[in-house]
Order: structure tokens, then C-alpha cells, then sequence
């Protein structure tokens, strides 16, 4: 009897808080990488997130009384939007940088791909979608345009 | 054939027109569908030998719909037994019958019948047949009518797949994986490749100036219970091999590509897929990773029908390429399903959320047309079998998509887009082949609603343009896809018949082949610019440009002021 007593109480600690073991494994990594999130740089902070709301709902489909995964997914859900607003804008700013380098050489080496040309002139029309008033984003597509007049 | 259930059914001689008798292997398929003509209205109108014709949907749907609940399932039972016994040379006649089936299956969720019968009469149709395409089309029409039942969902697994492969990437529990990417000279110019990779983790093994780069990627999964992958990441240079997009499909050792290069508006993996190898059942995870590569889809699903194919609906950037791929490989790694990968592909991008089509989205069957009959399978309920020798309708139903693709590149289309809220992009859809005459019509155009639920232009096609140059043959419809949607926004005739000319025009600007004179002759008639003078004037003038239109109509279309 004694023995079977200490039997189920091992078993309520394992399974402490609804958790299996891989779910409490899964719950710890799925806690790493917020923090990794935390401390990424901008670009990838969403990504990292992302990664860690995933393992938690597939943790919570195979232990759905897994409360610590429970708990832990509402936090990052409640980060994910400062998270995306966030990586979204520094993504924006590197195509934006990149797109100034490009431009710049083209200016400094002329155009000897107008193909390259046209499709840098998308981007950067698509980069003013997304980041509307930019003068930044104005005054590179004015220079990009010079760029391709003839004569 | 159960003759009581038959004379149920059936009421009375219904051939009242001269018709060639039934061929004997179809004669139990005639008495079925006999009687379920002769039960409704237009009777007359059949002929036995029109099982071996496709059938038309529109009449069979309003037959269906004529007939009580236990007619249909009766007719169900009888159609499944006549077409069980038909051999594999005669699709067409299972085709319809299976066609016929799925306008019954209609009628009755629509009358709120138990359909049971009906379904199961299906499945065990999509069991018997061998003919794959047979299989995809009660498969797919099932997944159109939304019936929800775990049978159906396996099937749509196959053609829908919620998950790569990951029995064949990581076959026999291997670990270190290969995974191709192929790109061209502007790939390795503008993609920051290696910064892509190395800010990830990934080391750099070795480098060939703008040909070849190879890295060692290990992904550790977030899963503990999962083994950490490593990648071997080649990038190849495809402009040395332009053709070689495809070699690895029936590689084992192979699973995971992705092509990185131009699109050439839907023709830049035209060589690769005239030297691709057979490979029909590969399920490798293929990115086409190339601006607007939706183009694409038609054919790569018909080369490699169960392949994974992800695509593009938009423009596509060179730097994009790289840091999708790389999250593409840890969703791979982390054996996430494709809305999970989804997910992770465009948290915190730049734009990329809404750009890639994966395998598992139902939107792709717009671009697909497996039974080559010109119209998208999103919309497609009968499996037309294809004639010998006959030209594919596909060259149809990738014309409209590319022409399509060359209206949503057009400044004046964006801006009115915009402000009409209309976008004209994937508006149009393929809608078949009609018979027509060598200059009559390159297109008709009907609006409705498509199965989703919006609003979108049906594209058939003149018959007569399958036999002329793909250049050709999309620069017309492209022509009056884009006459007709100045009309729509009110634009002056003229103006829009200079829209439609000038988007033709581009298509030549871009391609090459195919007639030039023909292609103005029928188009603008009188007009006498060379290729070379049109495609300078969309040059100096952007790319159809509103005001742009006015300008050119007013210089080139005005006859000059006779002395």
C-alpha cells in the first residue's frame, strides 16, 4: 500500500501542473526562446516568437491541461504584435538601406542593368506601400527614376 | 443492372433524335443515364453516344435537381454499378458518370437530403478508377461542395497536403540533409546570400565567385524530443544549366530545392521543364521563388502532380530569397506543418506575409488546369480527357494567367486598382475553349462569382489561338483582357483599344516569337509602328501609363491632316 501510495505521488509530480515531461521539455524551450526573442535583434525578434507560440500550442494540442504551456502562450501572444510591429519596421529599414546602396552605386557607376533597374524601382514603389510620407522612401524613388532616363 | 430500380427511374423512350447506337460496353451506362434523362426535361436532346462526349454540367444539374431525394440515390447506386464495370478505355464515359454522380451529390445537399449514399457511391468510384486525373476530379469536386468527412480529408491530403513530406526528407531517420538552391547571376548579385545564411549560423564551406557557394546549417529543433538537422545548403548558379531546375525531382537524396531567378513573366523554367525528368510521383518541397511564379503552376503540376510546389503571387525580391529559404529550412527542420511554416516565413518580414502560395492552399488550384481543358480547376468539375493530338488547353488557362500578370505590372492599372478598389490582379480567370473563327474574337468574358466567393472575369478562349505562337496568342488576350477592363473603368473606346494594343505590345517587349504584324493587324487595324518602335514607346512612356494613353492615341492613332 505504502508502495503504491509513493507510486501515484511520483506520478502527480511528473505530471505536476497537467504536464507530461516531453510537455514540461517543450514548455522550458518554448521559455528559452522568449527570452532569446528579448534579446535578438529587431529584424528577428518576431520570427524567434513565432517559434516559441508554435511549440506551445503543439504542446498544448498533446497536453491540453499543461498550464505552465497555458500560461506561457498567453504571454507571448500578448508579445506578439509589439514583436512583429517591431522586426516588421527594422525589416523595412534594411530592404530601405539596401535599396539606397544600390541606388547610390548605380548613380555613382551608371545603369548597366535595366533589368536590375526596373525591378529595384518595384521594390522600392512596394517600400512606399508600406511606408507611406517616408521622405526617405520619396527621395529615392525620384532618384531611381533619374536614373533611368535616356538622352 | 437492376432493371426495377431502372424502370423507377426511367419513363419512356427517350432518344426522339437520329442517334448512332451505344457502343456495347457502354450499354448499361445508357440505361442509367436513360432514365436519369428520362425522368427530367430535354430528354430528347440526349444521344447515347454522348457518354463518350463530355457532359455538360449545367443540363445534368438541372436534372439532378428535378429528381426526388429517392431518385438520386437510386440514380447513384445504378451510375456507380454501370461505371465500375467499365474498362480504362473508356475515362471519358466514367468521367461523366462520375460528373453525373457529383450533380446528384449537388442536389442533394442543396435539398438537404441525406447524401450518404452518394458520397460513398464516389469514394468507391475515386477507389476503383486508375486514372489519376479521375481520382484528383471526385476529389476535388468533393472538396468544392465542402462535405466533411474524414475520407474526403484523406484524400485531399494528397492534393491539398497540410505537411511536407517528411518520410521522404528525412528518410530512415536521416539527419544530414541536402538542400539545393538555384539562382543566376542577379541572385548572387543582389540576395546577400552569404549574410542571409551566416547571420543565421550557417557556416560557409566553400565559394566559387558568383557559381557555386556551399554551407553547413545545423538547425537545433525547438522540440527536444527531435534530432538537430544539418543542412548542406549548395547554391547553385542555374544560369550555367539553364535548364536544370528540375534535375534533382527523381533524386532520392534530393527532397528540397529552391529555384531563385527571374520569371520572365512565367517562361524562365520553360527549358528546364522540356529536360525535366519523370517524375510524377516526387513529393520534393520546391520553392519557385521568382516574381508573380503563380504562372508557374499550370505546368510544374502537371510535370510533377504530387510535387510541393511553393509559389509566389506577387513581385519577388532577390534579398527575400534567402532569409525565406533559411526559415524554410527551420520550419523544415522543426517538421512544422505548411501553416505553421506560413506563419513563421512572415513573422516580422517586410513584406513577404501575403506572398507565397504553399502546397496546401486552395488557391493554387486557380492556377492549376490538370486536364489541360482551359479552365482552372478551382472551377473545373469534369474531367475532360484529352484528344489525341489536340492542342492543350492549358496553353489556354496559362495565357489569361499571364496576361493577367502583365495587367497587374501596369502603372494606369495600379492606380485604378486603387482607387476603384478592384484589383486587377487575379481577376480574371480561364473559363475553357470556345469554338470560334481565325480572326474572330481572341476572347469572351463572362462575370460571376468564382468558388470563393468573389467577384472575378471568366476567360474563355478562341479555339484558334491554341494553333499560333505563345507570344501571340497572349499578347491578344492580353489585349482585350486589358480593352475590356478600360471599358469596365469607363475609359474611352479608344483609349481602351490603345491600353489593350500597348499591353500586347509588351508582351512581344518581353518575349519573343510570334507575329508582330498579325498581332496589330487584328488588333489596331491601320496602325503601322514596328515591334521595336512600340516597345521604345512603352520604354520612354512607363508601362501604360494613363495620361500616357491619351498621349499615344492622340500621336499615333489620329490619322494625319491630308494635304
Amino acid at each position: 500500500m505504502t508502495i503504491l501510495i509513493a507510486l501515484l505521488w511520483l506520478t502527480g509530480t511528473a505530471e505536476a501542473g497537467g504536464c507530461s515531461a516531453d510537455a514540461r521539455a517543450r514548455v522550458d524551450s518554448a521559455e528559452q526562446l522568449m527570452v532569446e526573442a528579448r534579446q535578438a535583434p529587431a529584424v528577428d525578434k518576431a520570427a524567434v516568437l513565432e517559434r516559441a507560440r508554435i511549440l506551445l500550442e503543439r504542446t498544448l494540442k498533446d497536453d491540453p491541461n499543461c498550464r505552465s504551456a497555458a500560461r506561457l502562450k498567453t504571454k507571448a501572444d500578448e508579445l506578439k504584435d509589439d514583436m512583429e510591429a517591431l522586426s516588421s519596421a527594422a525589416a523595412r529599414e534594411e530592404v530601405l538601406a539596401r535599396a539606397t546602396r544600390y541606388v547610390t552605386a548605380m548613380e555613382e557607376n551608371g545603369v548597366t542593368d535595366y533589368a536590375s533597374l526596373e525591378a529595384l524601382r518595384f521594390q522600392i514603389a512596394a517600400l512606399g506601400d508600406y511606408l507611406p510620407d517616408d521622405e526617405r522612401v520619396e527621395d529615392l524613388a525620384r532618384r531611381a527614376a533619374a536614373l533611368g532616363e535616356k538622352g | 443492372m437492376n432493371l426495377l430500380l431502372l424502370s423507377l427511374l426511367w419513363s419512356g423512350p427517350v432518344s426522339a433524335q437520329e442517334c448512332d447506337p451505344v457502343p456495347e460496353a457502354l450499354e448499361d451506362l445508357d440505361a442509367v443515364v436513360s432514365s436519369f434523362y428520362g425522368n427530367t426535361d430535354g430528354a430528347s436532346e440526349y444521344c447515347p453516344t454522348d457518354l463518350t462526349q463530355p457532359v455538360d454540367m449545367e443540363d445534368a444539374d438541372s436534372r439532378a435537381g428535378q429528381m426526388d431525394a429517392e431518385s438520386r440515390n437510386q440514380a447513384a447506386a445504378l451510375l456507380l454499378e454501370a461505371v465500375s464495370g467499365l474498362g480504362s478505355e473508356h475515362v471519358q464515359s466514367q468521367a461523366n458518370g462520375a460528373a453525373l454522380l457529383d450533380a446528384l451529390l449537388g442536389a442533394g445537399l442543396e435539398a438537404g437530403d441525406d447524401i450518404s449514399s452518394i458520397l460513398d457511391a464516389l469514394l468507391q468510384l475515386a477507389e476503383e478508377t486508375e486514372d489519376p486525373l479521375l481520382h484528383r476530379q471526385i476529389t476535388l469536386n468533393l472538396w468544392r461542395h465542402g462535405v466533411e468527412d474524414e475520407r474526403v480529408e484523406a484524400l485531399l491530403e494528397i492534393y491539398l497536403p497540410k505537411s511536407p513530406d517528411y518520410d521522404k526528407i528525412f528518410a530512415d531517420g536521416r539527419t544530414e540533409v541536402t538542400a539545393v538552391l538555384r539562382t543566376g547571376y542577379d541572385g548572387f548579385a543582389h540576395s546577400d546570400i552569404k549574410g542571409a545564411f551566416e547571420s543565421k549560423g550557417a557556416e560557409l564551406l566553400s565559394e566559387e565567385s558568383n557559381q557555386t557557394m556551399e554551407f553547413r546549417y545545423e538547425v537545433k529543433p525547438d522540440d527536444p524530443s527531435l534530432p538537430t538537422i544539418t543542412w548542406t545548403i549548395k547554391v547553385v548558379n542555374n544560369s550555367k544549366q539553364y535548364d536544370g531546375a528540375f534535375v534533382d525531382m527523381d533524386d532520392d537524396e534530393l527532397e528540397v530545392t529552391m529555384f531563385g531567378d527571374h520569371s520572365q513573366l512565367g517562361t524562365s523554367l520553360d527549358n528546364s521543364l522540356l529536360k525535366a525528368p519523370k517524375a510524377e510521383d516526387s513529393t520534393d518541397f520546391f520553392w519557385v521563388d521568382a516574381c508573380k511564379s503563380k504562372v508557374f503552376t499550370s505546368r510544374l503540376s502537371q510535370a510533377f502532380p504530387a510535387g510541393h510546389f511553393v509559389y509566389t503571387k506577387d513581385s519577388e525580391y532577390f534579398m527575400d530569397m534567402p532569409v525565406s529559404y533559411e526559415r524554410g529550412l527551420v520550419a523544415l527542420a522543426n517538421r512544422y506543418d505548411y501553416e505553421e511554416m506560413r506563419r513563421l516565413v512572415a513573422a516580422g518580414s517586410a513584406w513577404q506575409s501575403k506572398n507565397y502560395l504553399f502546397p496546401d492552399d486552395e488557391q493554387k488550384l486557380v492556377f492549376q488546369d490538370q486536364d489541360g481543358d482551359g479552365i482552372a480547376d478551382a472551377e473545373d468539375r469534369l474531367y475532360n480527357v484529352a484528344e489525341p493530338g489536340e492542342p492543350s488547353g492549358e496553353l489556354a488557362s496559362r495565357a489569361v494567367h499571364i496576361a493577367n500578370t502583365y495587367m497587374g505590372y501596369s502603372e494606369a492599372f495600379q492606380y485604378y486598382s486603387a482607387r476603384t478598389e478592384r484589383v486587377v490582379e487575379d481577376a480574371y480567370r480561364p473559363d475553357g475553349i470556345f469554338d470560334g473563327e481565325p480572326d474572330g474574337p481572341a476572347i469572351q468574358i463572362e462575370r460571376r462569382e468564382d468558388v470563393f466567393g468573389e467577384e472575378k472575369y471568366f476567360v474563355a478562349v478562341n479555339d484558334e489561338l491554341l494553333k499560333i505562337h505563345q507570344t501571340e496568342r497572349t499578347a491578344l488576350i492580353a489585349a482585350e483582357m486589358t480593352r475590356f477592363q478600360s471599358l469596365e473603368w469607363g475609359w474611352d473606346e479608344k483609349v481602351a483599344e490603345a491600353a489593350g494594343y500597348l499591353m500586347g505590345a509588351a508582351v512581344f517587349d518581353v518575349w519573343s516569337g510570334g507575329e508582330w504584324d498579325s498581332f496589330q493587324d487584328r488588333v489596331m487595324p491601320g496602325l503601322e509602328l514596328s515591334s521595336f518602335d512600340a516597345a521604345e514607346y512603352l520604354d520612354d512612356h512607363n508601362f501604360v501609363v494613363n495620361d500616357e494613353i491619351y498621349r499615344f492615341v492622340t500621336e499615333q492613332m489620329t490619322p494625319p491632316p491630308q494635304p
